[in-house]
This record gives C-alpha cells, structure tokens and sequence, in this order.
C-alpha cells in the first residue's frame, strides 16, 4: 500500500531510507524504516530492519515486538510456520498480544470480546483490538459503538476522529476504517510513522497536513500523550509557548507516566523560568526512568542553580554511575564539589573533563584556582598557562 | 551552575530544537556563562529549510556547517554568554570556519556569470 492516509508513504520511505544511510548505527532508525516497509508491504525488508536494530541495541523493546508481530504476517502469507518470534524475549503482555494478532491473521475473527478483555495489556490497546477485529469481520454497528466508547475515554477524541477522516458528521466512514484496519495492523507502534510524516510536513510548510498526520498516528495507538507531546514540542519550537504548556499539559493530564512528557514539561518549565515546577517534572520522570542519565543531569542542575547542593551531587553523581562517560555531569559535578569546598574532588573531576579532548579556558582557570588553593603551584601555573592558550584558541576560532 | 547558566541553558535547548537540531544527539550544558556543545552535530530531518519551489546549493555537509556558523552566531548573542566552546564528531571550527570532521572544505558560493 503507497496511498497511505499518512501522505506518501513512499516519499516518507525514501526519506528514511536516506537518514539510515547517514546514521547507519541508529537503531530508533532502523525500526521506524521497518514499520514504513512492513506498511508499504516489504515484509522482508522490514524483518531485516528490525532485526538490524535488534544487533545495535538487544535491549530495544519495540524492535523486538516490532519483530515478534512481523512474523505473525509470515505465518499468514507465506504458510510457512515460521517458529513465533524466534524464541525473542518477550513481557507476557506483549506475548499475549502477539498470540491475539496471530489468531485474527489466522482467520479467528469471532473471538468472543471475554479473550479480548482477558489480554493482560493497556486499556487503550484493547479497546483497539476490539475495533480492529469489528473492521475484519465486517460489523458496522458493533465497530461503530466500540468508537463510541473509545470517544468516551476522552472528551477530545471525537475531534481527532474526525480530523482524520474516521468520523463523519458523527457517522462512522468504513473505506476510512478499513484502511485504519489496514495501518494498524495489530501493532500499535505504528503510531511513530504518523510522527516522522507530521515533522516533515511541517518542515515543509504544510501545517495541516502535520495536524492531520498526527491525529492518525494518535489513532493508531490510541496514544494521546505521544500526540499532545509532538503537538507542543511543534509549538514549543515556533516560540508559542503558551500553546506549548496547553500541549505538554494535557500530554501529562492524559498520561503521568509517560517518561517523554515530563521531560517536554520539565524543559519547558525550566526554560520559563520556572524551577520549581521543572523540578517536579524531572522528579517524576526520575521515579519513571531511574537511569535516564540526562532526567538525572538535569535535575542536578536544577538543584544546582537553587544551590542545593547536596542533592545536585547526588543527582549528578547518579546520571554518571548510569553514564560515567558524560562528560557535561563530569563538570557539572566538579563545580558543585567547587562550591562546596571539596578541592581534591573538584580536581580529579575537571581532570578527567580535560581528559575528555574538552579544551576550556573557563575549566582551566577553574583548575589554576584549586591547585593555588592545595599548595600546588607547579600544576596551578601549567593549568594557567593551558587557559590563556585555549583562550588563544578561541580568540582565533 | 547558577540560575542564570540553567536560563541560558534553557534557551540554547529552544534554539537548537526550532531548527530541527538532533538534542538527542548531543550533550548540552552552561557553566559560568559559558556553553559546551558535545556529541554529533544533525537535524532531525535532511534538511529542514527545504522548500519544492526554491533551488538549494551544496549537500547535506554543507547546509550542516552552514547552520552550525548561524547558531553559533546566535548563541553567542545570548545575554550573559560569555563563550560557546564545541566538540562534535562530525563538524569542528579551525581558523575560524566550521569544516567536516575529515577536513573537507566548507561549501563557498561561486560567483554568477
């Protein structure tokens, strides 16, 4: 399928196909190519993407049950009898959910709505799986009260489902339901493509076809914090901030533990201004992802910057034990055990940032200061000498 | 880290986000006035100024260091910034002018005629 209510899929497909080209390592690419090919029908194409993903990270979640619900479509093409999900690590709801898809491939559409409610995964996506095998089986009226009871999950939703196309004047339009059926697939992932399509409609201008783009990709997964989130990051980056907090808002309202939600608030909150309240998002998100170096990064610059030190050094001090290579956290770090009188420390912490290839006059100075200040003159004069040459530097540069 | 770095901080992030710059990629932080930008330089998309009805010059590289010169301009203009030191991989600035990571030369404009 080319014709793709997202736009041109094929031209969103030849775009992905140019970024992995450029960043062949990436692995977030990898599998949104895949998804962009298994839409485009390239069940082989997208296998491989996904599990090209899958050799960059092991750990990536989303390609493996990106994978895992690909070979439910070999199955049912192909007849081959393709082992389910090659022995791939699932969660059991995730498995649950790829057994449900392989049984509606595999022609089971009279599951009785008790198997659907017994799958042991989020509400949303079950309330999709209902539509879903509604559209497959052909039944107007019961796929048109399961969109009336996916409208009664939030009062916003009726909007998004007539922004793409879904709805009406009230009235369900099935060739639309059909190709929803088709997009969705059984995986609700394939929410991202609607993103991607959504930012590169809106670099080119066409803001509502970005809007369009996003309300299906909300519909494909049911994920409206994804979607107000993408809406007030495009806010967010035109400078309409007010909009932006509505958007970021609401993302939380609808979903408080969504990681990427906070953090927009967070950064947006802190860009206002805001400390208080962009600490509160960060702590959240912290409790969400307790190794999310940069969620810790932040927060210790935060407490940092209302001189809190004490607990700066315990954030910083966490998003380096979930990072010991970042760098920025490093310096961070060092200029609070500045602050706080801790000299030795401060030193083998900037020493470490300069061995890093950083070349910084202000790290430098900084460095002079606590070697005069520890009685070592011969490595205070060396550190000054090093800041008046990367001052040179920058003069020049 | 002061409340004024955290300000300055913010606005980098705003700046770099409204040109479709990759902050997944990079680290960003202020210290003292002063802004360190590591990590890979990229845009979210190929080239996000790219517009069906206007011609543009030069590859990828070439609108990626055109676009490091205007931000580094722009951040630079912050108030209260006193330097903005770089380390990217992929880009770097020797005798002043921003050049591939493998030292290719910048794209300069030809003349008409």
């Amino acid at each position: 399928m080319s014709s793709h209510r997202f736009g041109d899929l094929q031209a969103l497909l030849a775009q992905l196909d140019g970024r992995v080209t450029a960043c062949p390592s990436y692995a977030d690419l990898r599998n949104l190519r895949g998804l962009a090919r298994a839409q485009c029908g390239d069940a082989l194409g997208a296998r491989s993407d996904f599990e090209q993903a899958l050799t960059l990270n092991p750990n990536y979640a989303t390609a493996r049950y990106c994978l895992a619900w690909l070979h439910t479509k070999f199955e049912s093409t192909s007849g081959a009898g393709l082992a389910v999900a090659v022995a791939l690590p699932l969660p059991a709801a995730a498995r649950a959910q790829i057994d449900f898809v392989r049984q509606v491939r595999a022609g089971r559409t009279d599951l009785p709505p008790a198997v659907i409610d017994g799958l042991p995964v989020p509400v949303a996506w079950r309330e999709l799986d209902r539509l879903w095998v509604c559209v497959l089986r052909g039944t107007h009226a019961q796929a048109a009260e399961q969109l009336r009871r996916v409208g009664a999950l939030d009062g916003d939703f009726p909007a998004l489902l007539h922004a793409a196309g879904m709805l009406r004047r009230g009235v369900p339009d099935w060739p639309s339901l059909q190709a929803w059926a088709a997009a969705f697939d059984g995986n609700p992932y394939s929410d991202t493509l609607g993103r991607v399509a959504a930012d590169l409609a809106l670099a080119g201008g066409d803001a509502a076809g970005a809007r369009s783009a996003l309300a299906w990709g909300a519909l494909l997964s049911l994920d409206l914090s994804a979607y107000w989130v993408a809406v007030g990051t495009q806010h967010e980056s035109r400078g309409e901030e007010r909009a932006a907090l509505v958007a970021l808002g609401r993302a939380v309202q609808v979903d408080g533990e969504r990681v990427e939600a906070r953090i927009a608030l967070g950064f947006l909150f802190a860009a206002r201004g805001q400390a208080t309240d962009a600490i509160e998002q960060f702590e959240a998100a912290s409790r969400l992802a307790p190794g999310y170096a940069d969620v810790r990064y932040e927060l210790g610059l935060l407490y940092a910057a209302e001189e809190r030190f004490d607990r700066a050094a315990v954030e910083l001090g966490a998003a380096l034990d979930a990072h010991p290579g970042y760098v920025l956290a490093q310096l961070a770090l060092g200029n609070v055990f500045v602050a706080t009188g801790r000299d030795e420390d401060a030193v083998q912490l900037l020493q470490s940032v300069r061995a890093s290839g950083l070349r910084s006059a202000d790290v430098e100075a900084t460095l002079a200061r606590l070697h005069q200040r520890l009685g070592h003159p011969i490595q205070a004069r060396r550190a000054r000498e090093r800041a008046r040459a990367a001052a040179r530097g920058a003069s020049r540069g | 880290m002061s409340a004024q770095d955290y300000r300055i901080n913010a606005e980098v992030r705003r700046y770099f986000v409204s040109r479709w710059v990759d902050v997944s990629r990079l680290q960003i932080g202020t210290t003292n006035g002063v802004i360190y930008i590591l990590g890979h330089f990229e845009t979210t998309m190929e080239d996000p100024r790219h517009r069906l009805d206007v011609a543009q010059e030069g590859g990828a590289m070439e609108r990626l260091l055109l676009l490091a010169r205007h931000l580094e301009r722009d951040l630079r203009r912050i108030r209260d910034v006193r330097d903005v030191i770089f380390k990217l991989d992929n880009i770097s600035k020797r005798g002043g002018t921003w050049r591939a990571a493998n030292g290719a030369a910048p794209w300069m404009k030809t003349g008409g005629g």
